[in-house]
């Protein structure tokens, strides 16, 4: 059997691409901050296959559920001096974190949702982590603890956004838009697939890949950021702002005189990340500086990191020529009218967009959303080639 | 006759918990010396980007 990705796992090819531009960031060097993408697709979707690609033995920390208090652990019944054994923290430094279903997590309530987003926030700072607790008073990690996290999750709900909103968002998302079989392809696939048979070799050659790279750089890689081009790093920066802004919480009414508020995060450490994630993407491809085909897999997570519908009503926008009205909207999103006025509402707030009553001749007046001047590159040819490789 | 009690002593000091309790584990070397590079075994067969990914 072939042991090329694109003969057996074609459509997952761009994700593998992705989690392994995330994977071999552990290769840099500078690197300080921890990258958290997790795959989103229906179940079967085929999220598991790519996180399985990356089991690489000395690299990998697979866990199939977790638990934030587990990063460092306050368990009453287990003796101070061996909880040390039990605390995640320390495992996974300068490794990957693999979770293959993050639904335990997000499927919790809100106040447990909000307590684990909060320990996983900030060890995704890269920082350690120190807690408190009644039984064994202060404990955790302080320094150096940077590790790579790739997860997988069914769709997620608007208020995991808003919580992730608040706390100010650190994971990122890569949406799998699997393709559906037709009846005969499925039909195949029972009579000639062996699938755990071409995931083994995938994984292999995978494997032999990553391990080469390590080979390659034992003692990691020093980058030369000045070397990398000033356009590129441009449009790493255009990323980080489109999305800080898309992943901001509105809270006003656009329709009032006072100007609608919205939290909106300062795009810097997005825009460190991005970067870090087109280099990563850069050494994989076996290159020491950034080109514009390491910028694809950065427009890609930046717009599928977007909550809700925005990243695809962004991209729908841009498709637009920059002017949707709320009936286009409804109709490219496949959303009901006050979904539609909602969203077109949020990225009036969040800035994205400048929301005016459309002209009409005839029938019910219409909202029109308009991209706004501060990402009028997006509207360009640069961004289309980059978003549509 | 009744045992003769012991003098208690100086009182013991309060048991500091701030310093005795925490275990907090600083480990933060200089950038040039960090171990972050994981040791891996070497690869069973050479493979580049475009064989990995195919075309």
């Amino acid at each position: 059997m072939e042991r090329e990705l694109i003969k057996h796992f074609h459509h997952l090819l761009p994700a593998a691409e992705i989690c392994g531009s995330v994977v071999v960031q552990l290769l840099l060097n500078d690197v300080a901050n921890p990258f958290a993408l997790a795959l989103v697709d229906v179940p079967s979707g085929g999220k598991t296959i790519t996180l399985n690609l990356f089991n690489v033995e000395e690299l990998i920390y697979t866990t199939d559920n977790f638990t934030p208090a587990s990063f460092v652990s306050h368990a009453s019944n287990v003796s101070k001096a061996n909880l040390a054994k039990v605390d995640l923290l320390p495992r996974i430094r300068f490794k990957t974190l693999i979770v293959r279903d993050l639904a335990p997590i997000f499927g919790a309530k809100n106040d447990d949702l909000l307590k684990s987003l909060g320990i996983l926030t900030r060890v995704l700072d890269g920082e350690g982590l120190q807690t408190d607790g009644g039984v064994h008073g202060q404990r955790g990690y302080k320094g150096d603890y940077p590790f790579m996290m790739l997860a997988a999750t069914t769709p997620i709900s608007p208020r995991i956004f808003k919580i992730m909103g608040t706390l100010g968002g650190r994971l990122f998302f890569l949406r799998l838009h699997s393709p559906d079989k037709s009846e005969d392809e499925l039909a195949a696939q029972n009579v000639n697939g062996d699938c755990k048979q071409k995931e083994r070799i995938c994984q292999a050659i995978t494997s032999d890949f990553i391990r080469g790279l390590w080979a390659a750089n034992p003692n990691g890689i020093e980058w030369n950021k000045a070397s990398d081009p000033e356009d590129c790093m441009k449009v790493i920066a255009r990323c980080a702002k489109l999305l800080a802004h898309l992943r901001g919480v509105p809270n006003g009414d656009p329709y009032t005189d006072s100007p609608a508020q919205a939290v909106i995060e300062k795009p810097d450490r997005i825009n460190t990340l991005l970067y870090n994630l087109a280099r990563g993407h850069a050494i994989l491809c076996g290159r020491r500086q950034i080109t514009k085909a390491d910028l694809i897999p950065v427009v890609i997570v930046a717009l599928d990191s977007a909550p809700d519908c925005r990243g695809e009503l962004f991209r729908a926008l841009v498709q637009a020529g920059g002017k949707l009205k709320t009936s286009e909207v409804e109709a490219r999103l496949g959303i009901s009218k006050p979904t539609a006025i909602n969203l077109m509402e949020d990225f009036a707030t969040l800035g994205a967009a400048k929301l005016t009553q459309a002209a009409t001749n005839c029938g019910r007046p219409e909202l029109e959303i308009t991209l706004a001047e501060a990402f009028a590159w997006f509207g360009g040819e640069e961004f289309k080639k980059l978003s549509v490789p | 006759m009744r045992p003769k009690r012991k003098s208690a002593g100086a009182p013991t000091p309060a048991k500091n918990l701030s310093k005795a309790d925490k275990t907090i584990t600083e480990n933060t070397p200089p950038v040039n010396e960090r171990p972050r590079v994981a040791k891996l075994a070497p690869p069973e067969a050479q493979v580049t980007f475009e064989q990995w990914r195919g075309s």
